[in-house]
């Protein structure tokens, strides 16, 4: 007995030490690829079939067997491991074991990145190449953690590059330890567990399999008592009993058990939990998997009604090991495209991949059909409809540190004399390309693939590849009068209109329109980068009216196409990590909802690998091309799912008139019933819609059968109501909402030098109402007549005691009192030569009769590089001027009286002080920056009339500082607004004259 | 008994009349001076049954109203023994029977609770009185309310043959500790 307690105690303790020691899990494959991700880089000649790993128990260092990579077919494989943290400052030793069949490079890596709410960056990647003996041989490298909010991973990567290296690789015994030298290796645990199985995509009635693997690495039988929960990852209410699984697993050796996947309903689950063995208690999953309906059957004749798709590059998140390669990740081609085809998705843009005029065009009039063959084949084999971008985008674009070296384009396309380069600002430059060869290149694409393209949008984005539509507009005529030569049933999509990068789509329009050439198209495609749901700044809805409205004077009948959505998260942060992370299914439900509502024929996602959930590593979700986890839907593959399967097909029948943050609209399916979808935006306020009696069905997100009582609270997430006659029942429903006002900002000026408060307000209710307004700190209420959703601007004076939070504002709409507090001031306020601090900065601005006077101190020791045409990637300061902020503020944006000055010290990249200026001249405005011990200073005089301004008045204002390492790696300060002045004016500061002026006198 | 009918009386000398004709009749307390309204009273019941003690009735600043100005506040302290209710009432208006009246206004209380208002013709010996209460909930936070009453033609023994209507209004002591009022309209519909 002693004895044994003995031993017990020596577990105990090392099964601790164990687990601090080496976080990679499984690291023996003892429970066979479980905590792994294998990516094979297959190449064009071979046929994409995923070669599973081989778990070899004839050779191995340590439990039962090793991991053997077989590989006839020369791919470049990497296998990646389960995300972990480690302790930042210490030092810590990579080890493992391997042996190769023939001489090969292996690159063995800990990669780390730093995960924070707005970002998320590569905080260091630490690897070697290492080439492995015929025999085995344990190897290392030592490296120190870094980082606070760090997530490693390793990697190993086979360093073929393509060329066909056929040599078989084991690995085993992956160890991390702390210290500078590798000791003994140790599993993280003396019993490990891990949920397993392969298939994640169930339809109702299916099993789908899924079962517990434990392995004993010691020497004596443990009791493992694994506790297991199954929930919905959206719906919180959503949950299901725990599941407790109990076994003794005798001594070095390893067992399974089967877990139960049953919900008896859809939606998008994760299977987690803890196992306790030997003292110790340790994580188990998150193993997720989904249950959608069944899709519809496919119809591959061009589509009537609305339809979704996906941007799609025919292989897993390809990335660029080499040339044309189709990447498989723990699964082949036949089982990624099932996983595509079982959500229903119908249409694919292909866009991102290989089939760009470079590969298929390597040489003036010579072809290389190869790739686009396959493709093609593959897809259509799948029941997908096809559209290709001709010729990508007509850009030529920085790549790495060789500046304007990549495009899509062909590289001798750019030796014709034909082809013109036009100088854009930003990182890169416009290209015409020779007509000629433009024109055979389509001609050539639509002979081949004649009756296989159901359409062809013709280039990516050209308004802002290009200077103006006048650019495109040639090559949009040629491609469209050619495709239509040669494949006449072919649709041409014209536009591909963008609002990312701060891309404007009005004046391209206008010219596209004012051209005539869109009577050459079929349809209208834009991407609304800026615009993605109803909670954005402009909401997605009114976007497209405001797009559809335009486009009606030129073409009244010409469909809206929308080919890339990419930012659904709830507020778009430019980093594709982060929104790609926010962005669920809801967000992804509510687009298509609102797309098919507003008359847009065609929703498409970018990209497919948004539809994949990355299990191994969570905090790195779409972060790098290195980290995905296979055929694993992500909620955003139940969500497309879902509106494959209502939505494919269907078309509009009306937009519920409801209050502002209330969205709704009524649908016909295309079997012919019809279908309401209700939602709320997460800002707005709680509304109910109470419902009559009827005969229809009241479905959840995910289409399970919702209780309601007669009432439906609204939520983000969108609920559906199906039936015959829904329309008149609709007609019967009543939407009432807590609130009737929304306070839209809040902000102070001063008139006479004495505070006012401005305070914006928004009628929510469902019906017209007289609002009376009145802060505490008065006694004078303001009253005014509003119609729904309308807003309007309400000033208190005498506002020397409003305080956001403490002050209250008594509302009034004839019915209700409302009691609300006082917001945050949406503006600062600043008043003549006062000077005012900002993140890292501080300025004062300051009146004189030859203009405005700035002085600007910017704590910033470190130079960075700058890029020459794009001040603002490089130490910089920015400054935004709007000559009349008290004008028409419901007009949000940077418009004509906006104007924006640049000034920026000498960088670190040997670029010279920098000055220019938007909407004004920047040669009559006088400045300096002068480099100090700690930064640099910077002073400015604007003329008034550079301002718009005749003489000092009340100044919309702000400043924003960038700064950069000198690795390049860039943050900013803001006084008063955000990152999106330069689109939006509402919340730049207000900077006030100290004489009275004209303008207020006149107010 | 005695005591009630007198102070009955009492009241009923200083009601004035409203004239016959009067369509709309607002009760705006923001005019008020003092620390009590000047037209409404405390109903008999309170009077008799403690005064200050049962409760109070005082004209207080509006100040948590979008429209500011001030309201009519009742405070239940002691609470009154043999009544459910802390009433004020409106002096006597002249009407005539077969009407519909609408009276609508501002009413909170200091917690979810309720409320009561009632027309009522004064009473009269070997008449039988007409009146007409409504119960209705408040919250705390200001809520306008409507309230539309059918004043039945006078039969030759109802106390309508007086054509004269008082308005009633009050919190319920077992329910509310305070009951807040504001400009209370009442109109004749037909």
């Amino acid at each position: 007995m002693k004895h044994f307690l003995f031993s017990l105690l020596l577990f105990l303790s090392v099964s601790s030490f164990i687990a601090a020691a080496n976080p990679i899990r499984n690291s023996s494959f003892e429970l066979g690829r479980a905590d792994f991700g294998i990516s094979r880089h297959i190449r064009p000649e071979n046929r994409k079939i995923f070669l599973e790993p081989v778990f070899d128990t004839a050779e191995k260092v340590h439990g039962r067997q090793s991991i053997r990579f077989d590989n006839p077919g020369g791919d470049t494989i990497e296998l990646v491991s389960r995300e972990y943290q480690l302790v930042p400052g210490r030092t810590y030793t990579f080890s493992w074991y391997m042996k190769s069949s023939r001489p090969l490079n292996i690159r063995a890596g800990q990669y780390c990145g730093e995960a924070t709410l707005r970002s998320k960056i590569w905080t260091m990647t630490v690897s070697h190449i290492f080439r492995p003996a015929n025999e085995w041989k344990r190897y290392s490298f030592t490296f120190t953690a870094k980082g606070r909010n760090s997530w490693y991973f390793t990697l190993f990567r086979w360093e073929a590059e393509g060329k066909n290296n056929s040599a078989t690789v084991w690995l085993d015994a992956l160890q991390l330890n702390e210290g500078k030298s590798p000791t003994p290796y140790s599993p993280s645990s003396g019993v490990e567990a891990a949920l397993c199985g392969d298939r994640r995509v169930r339809f109702p009635g299916e099993s789908l399999p899924c079962e517990l693997r434990i392995v004993n690495h010691t020497n004596r039988p443990q009791t493992v008592k694994a506790t297991l929960n199954l929930n919905d990852t959206l719906m919180d209410q959503i949950s299901f009993p725990s599941q407790i699984l109990t076994q003794t697993v005798p001594p070095n050796s390893a067992i399974a058990l089967p877990v139960s996947t049953e919900t008896k309903r859809y939606g998008h689950f994760r299977l987690a939990g803890v196992f306790d063995a030997a003292g110790s208690t340790h994580p188990l999953g998150g193993w997720f998997f989904t249950e959608i309906p069944r899709p519809q059957k496919r119809d591959t004749a061009p589509l009537k009604g609305f339809a979704n798709g996906l941007n799609c590059d025919l292989g897993m998140p390809a990335y660029g090991i080499f040339s044309c390669a189709y990447r498989a990740i723990n699964s082949g081609e036949k089982e990624y495209m099932e996983f595509l085809r079982n959500s229903g998705t119908l249409f694919l843009r292909l866009h991102d991949g290989e089939l760009t005029w470079k590969i298929l065009e390597p040489e003036p009039g010579k072809f290389n059909w190869t790739i686009a063959d396959e493709h093609f084949r593959t897809a259509l084999e799948n029941g997908f409809v096809l559209m290709p971008v001709l010729g990508n985008m007509f850009f030529l674009r920085d790549h790495g540190n060789r500046k304007r070296s990549y495009s899509p384009l062909p590289d001798w396309i750019f030796k014709s004399s034909a082809t013109r380069i036009h100088k854009m600002n930003g990182s890169w430059d416009g290209v015409s390309p020779d007509p000629e060869a433009w024109k055979r290149f389509a001609a050539a694409f639509a002979t081949r693939y004649k009756g296989k393209i159901a359409a062809y949008e013709i280039t990516n984005e050209p308004n802002i590849a290009l200077p103006s539509a006048k650019e495109y507009v040639p090559y949009l005529k040629s491609a469209a009068e050619t495709i239509k030569k040669h494949d006449p049933s072919a649709l041409i999509i014209g536009g591909g209109l963008t609002t990312d990068y701060g891309g404007s789509t009005n004046r391209f329009l206008k010219e596209l329109g004012d051209s005539g050439v869109l009577k050459f198209c079929d349809a209208l495609s834009f991407h609304p980068y800026a615009t993605p749901l109803d909670s954005s700044p402009t909401p997605a809805n009114s976007a497209i009216q405001a797009l559809r409205k335009q486009l009606d004077r030129y073409a009244p009948k010409l469909p809206l196409w929308n080919t890339e959505l990419y930012y659904i998260a709830p507020s778009p942060i430019p980093y594709y990590a982060v929104s790609a992370s926010a962005s669920h299914a809801h967000h992804l439900l509510r687009r298509y909802l609102i797309d098919l509502g507003e008359g847009v024929e065609r929703s498409i996602l970018i990209q497919s690998s948004q539809l994949l959930q990355n299990e191994l590593a969570p905090h790195w979700e779409l972060g790098e091309n290195y980290v995905y986890s296979g055929c694993i839907p992500h909620d955003r593959y139940t969500g497309q799912s879902v509106a494959s399967y209502l939505l494919n097909g269907a078309t509009p029948v009306e937009r519920f008139q409801w209050p502002s943050g209330a969205t709704g609209y009524l649908y016909r399916m295309r079997n012919g019933l019809q279908l309401a979808a209700v939602w709320k935006s997460p800002d707005a306020q709680q509304f109910v819609l109470s419902l009559p009696e009827g005969s229809f069905e009241v479905l959840d997100m995910y289409l399970n059968p919702l209780k309601h009582h007669g009432k439906i609270t609204l939520s983000e997430y969108p609920v559906f109501l199906r039936g015959e006659n829904l329309q008149n029942i609709m007609k019967k429903t009543k939407l009432s909402g807590v609130l009737s006002f929304r306070i839209l900002s809040a902000f102070l000026f001063l008139r006479n030098d004495r505070p006012e408060l401005l305070l914006e307000i928004q009628n929510i209710s469902p019906k017209k109402i007289t609002a009376v307004v009145r802060p505490d700190f008065t006694e004078q209420p303001q009253t005014a007549e509003l119609n729904v959703n309308e807003k309007a601007l309400f000033h208190f004076p005498g506002a020397e005691n409003a305080r956001p939070g403490s002050t209250k504002v008594y509302l009034s709409d004839g019915e209700r009192n409302f009691t609300l507090p006082l917001p945050s001031f949406q503006r600062k306020l600043l008043r003549d030569g006062e000077t005012a601090n900002g993140n890292g900065f501080s300025f004062a601005a300051t009146s004189t009769n030859k203009g405005l006077s700035l002085q600007i101190t910017v704590r910033d020791s470190e130079r960075g590089p700058r890029n020459a045409k794009a001040p603002w990637n490089g130490d910089s300061i920015e400054l935004f001027f709007d000559s009349s902020p008290l004008d028409n503020p419901g007009n949000i944006y940077a418009g004509g009286n906006v104007k924006r000055l640049f000034l920026a010290p000498a960088s670190a990249n040997g670029l010279p002080e920098h000055k220019s200026a938007f909407g004004m001249d920047a040669a009559r405005i006088q400045s300096a920056v002068t480099v100090t011990k700690d930064g640099y200073r910077a002073q400015a005089l604007i003329p008034w009339n550079e301002l718009g301004m005749k003489s000092p008045g009340i100044l919309g204002f702000d400043i924003k500082v960038n700064n950069t390492t000198r690795e390049g790696r860039l943050s900013y300060g803001i006084w008063s607004g955000t990152n999106d002045n330069y689109r939006f004016r509402n919340r730049y500061g207000l900077w006030h004259p100290a004489q009275k002026t004209g303008k207020e006198k006149a107010e | 008994m005695k005591k009630t009918i007198w102070m009955g009386i009492f009241f009923g000398g200083l009601l004035l009349t409203l004239p016959a004709n009067a369509q709309k009749v607002l009760f705006s307390f923001d005019k008020e001076t003092g620390t009590e309204p000047t037209e409404f009273l405390r109903e008999g019941r309170w009077v008799n049954g403690g005064g200050d003690a049962a409760g109070t009735m005082e004209i207080v600043k509006a100040h948590d109203h979008a429209n500011g100005g001030k309201a009519l506040k009742i405070t239940r302290k002691n609470g009154l023994a043999n009544f459910s209710r802390l009433r004020v009432q409106t002096k006597n208006l002249n009407f005539k029977p077969g009407i519909t009246c609408r009276v609508s206004g501002w009413f909170k209380g200091d917690r979810e609770g309720l409320a009561q208002i009632q027309l009522t013709s004064p009473w009269a010996k070997n008449k039988k009185q007409w009146y007409k209460p409504i119960d209705f909930r408040v919250g705390k936070e200001w809520r306008r309310y409507s309230f539309e009453f059918i004043v039945p033609e006078a039969s030759a023994n109802s106390t309508l043959t007086s054509g004269k209507l008082y308005l009633t209004f009050g919190l319920f002591q077992n329910s509310l500790k305070e009951l807040y009022a504001k400009d209370i309209l009442w109109e004749v519909k037909k």
